[in-house]
């Protein structure tokens, strides 16, 4: 079944239809809301607010922009009064090791795809290094990071999403990277290939 | 040649991303191959948006999973009436503003929205499923849930939107009239006014060119006879972008005294 056709059996409630949607979006939104919010339990609580949100309304999607457009701009409201209304510091540093809302402990899943394990210590340090100045941008400068850098959503899935115009969004990410590199610069050994 | 630096520099976003003009695509790649300075700003831009893009990626656990599906369940669809989106405010009664706010306090909402169909262009009433309906269908699914996914035990969820929850809202922080920085020649529509405890009715005007991106924001709200229907702490929210958007030009034209202004409604509750 295509997703159109889940989504329209799930206007027509069939919970089943609904839970495939729900399979197909719910790492992607887990992500960009872990990525938004900085923990875990933040980005739990607000995956869950964004699909009842979706059930709640799913009736108002037109189908003017792609479903995933339209879930991820639900997911960036969601995010954006979660920063809001909590307030709270990232409490994660870029640790392999995770503890999820129900105290188990995972290891999170890294592309390993250097081939030594200098490489490898390199690559790591370097993502700790830039999830730390993720979190000292603001909230529209690390959103279009997220978007387009994390997500790989392309300009026009972004200005949809976030409702400003292509060229806004250019030269967001624009500012948004130089802002980055000036974070990082003195870090930039690690970012230089070996 | 220094010309060439700071022109390419502020293309390299757009060139990693493969948003350059053909012309300026080939003018980058040109320079960066024979500039170590600028290839070396460009190979560090890069690194760093390739190192985003290989961050660690969470996965959804079942137990995850079946609070959401839990959450979900447990949460009832709404009557929604759609009615037309917006009323046209004649032209002279139209001034130079995009965006102007009126908050107004009513009393509270009665309970449940009329159901009635209206026959207006637009205009339609969706299958809707009671609470009580919700809740004993919802029995059935559990039992069809695919195998593989069971549903966890109920936990409340953080956040609820309860139909009819009165919430006591303090007297609006909006002034009764705001116009963005940019626009002195703006004029609002004043709104209606009265007094209530725990719903605010939000009056806006907007430039009617703007008024298709003001749908899109509002897209994903319940819509009721009154309005859009918007939860209370998303409110500041809601009211930030739309002065982004009156603060904006629209296509670089700027708004001119004969626009016309389209009315939305929000009820913040």
């Amino acid at each position: 079944m295509s997703e159109t056709e889940y989504i329209e059996k799930s206007r027509q409630g069939d919970m089943q239809a609904f839970e495939q949607l729900v399979i197909l979006y719910e790492n992607k939104i887990l992500n960009y809301c872990y990525q938004m919010l900085g923990n875990r339990t933040d980005a739990e609580d607000a995956t869950q607010e964004v699909f009842v949100k979706l059930f709640r309304f799913l009736d108002s999607f037109t189908g003017q922009s792609a479903f995933s457009t339209w879930l991820y701009k639900i997911a960036s409201n969601v995010c954006l009064d979660f920063l809001r209304k909590h307030k709270r510091q990232r409490t994660e540093t870029m640790s392999l090791h995770q503890q999820n809302a129900e105290g188990e402990e995972f290891l999170l899943n890294v592309e390993d795809t250097g081939p030594s394990p200098y490489d490898m210590i390199q690559k790591r340090e370097a993502q700790r290094a830039l999830a730390t100045a993720l979190e000292k941008m603001s909230e529209e400068q690390k959103q279009v990071i997220v978007l387009r850098d994390i997500e790989g959503l392309s300009y026009e899935e972004i200005a949809r999403i976030i409702g400003v115009a292509e060229g806004t969004v250019k030269s967001r990410i624009n500012r948004a990277r130089q802002h980055l590199k000036k974070l990082l610069e003195k870090d930039r050994e690690l970012f230089s290939s070996s | 040649m220094k010309c060439d630096c700071e022109f390419v520099r502020q293309q390299l976003s757009a060139y990693i991303d493969g948003m350059l003009s053909n012309e300026e695509q080939t003018r980058v790649s040109e320079h960066i191959a024979s500039c170590e300075e600028c290839r070396g700003e460009y190979e560090f831009l890069f690194a760093i948006s390739k190192t985003a893009g290989e961050l660690p990626k969470l996965t959804v656990s079942d137990k995850l999973h079946n609070r959401i599906m839990q959450n979900v369940l447990e949460t009832p669809k709404k009557h929604v009436v759609k009615r037309p989106l917006w009323k046209l405010v004649s032209a002279a009664a139209a001034m130079a503003a995009v965006i102007a706010v009126s908050v107004v306090s009513f009393s509270s909402l009665p309970g449940h929205p009329d159901l009635a169909t209206e026959d207006t262009p637009g205009v339609m009433q969706t299958a809707d499923v009671t609470p009580e309906d919700g809740e004993n269908s919802k029995n059935n699914e559990l039992q069809q849930m695919p195998e593989g996914r069971t549903v966890a035990e109920q936990t409340p969820s953080p956040v609820q939107y309860a139909e009819n929850e009165t919430l006591t809202v303090a007297p609006a922080s909006i002034p009764a009239e705001e116009l963005p920085a940019e626009s002195n020649q703006g004029r609002s529509i004043p709104g209606e006014s009265a007094t209530t405890d725990n719903t605010e009715k939000i009056t806006l005007s907007i430039a009617k060119e703007q008024a298709q991106k003001v749908v899109e924001i509002l897209s994903i709200y319940e819509k009721i006879e009154e309005g859009y229907l918007i939860p209370l702490e998303e409110k500041e929210r809601i009211l930030a972008e739309f002065k982004a958007l009156s603060a904006s030009q629209v296509d670089g034209v700027e708004q001119s005294e004969e626009t016309e202004i389209v009315e939305f409604v929000i009820i913040c509750k």
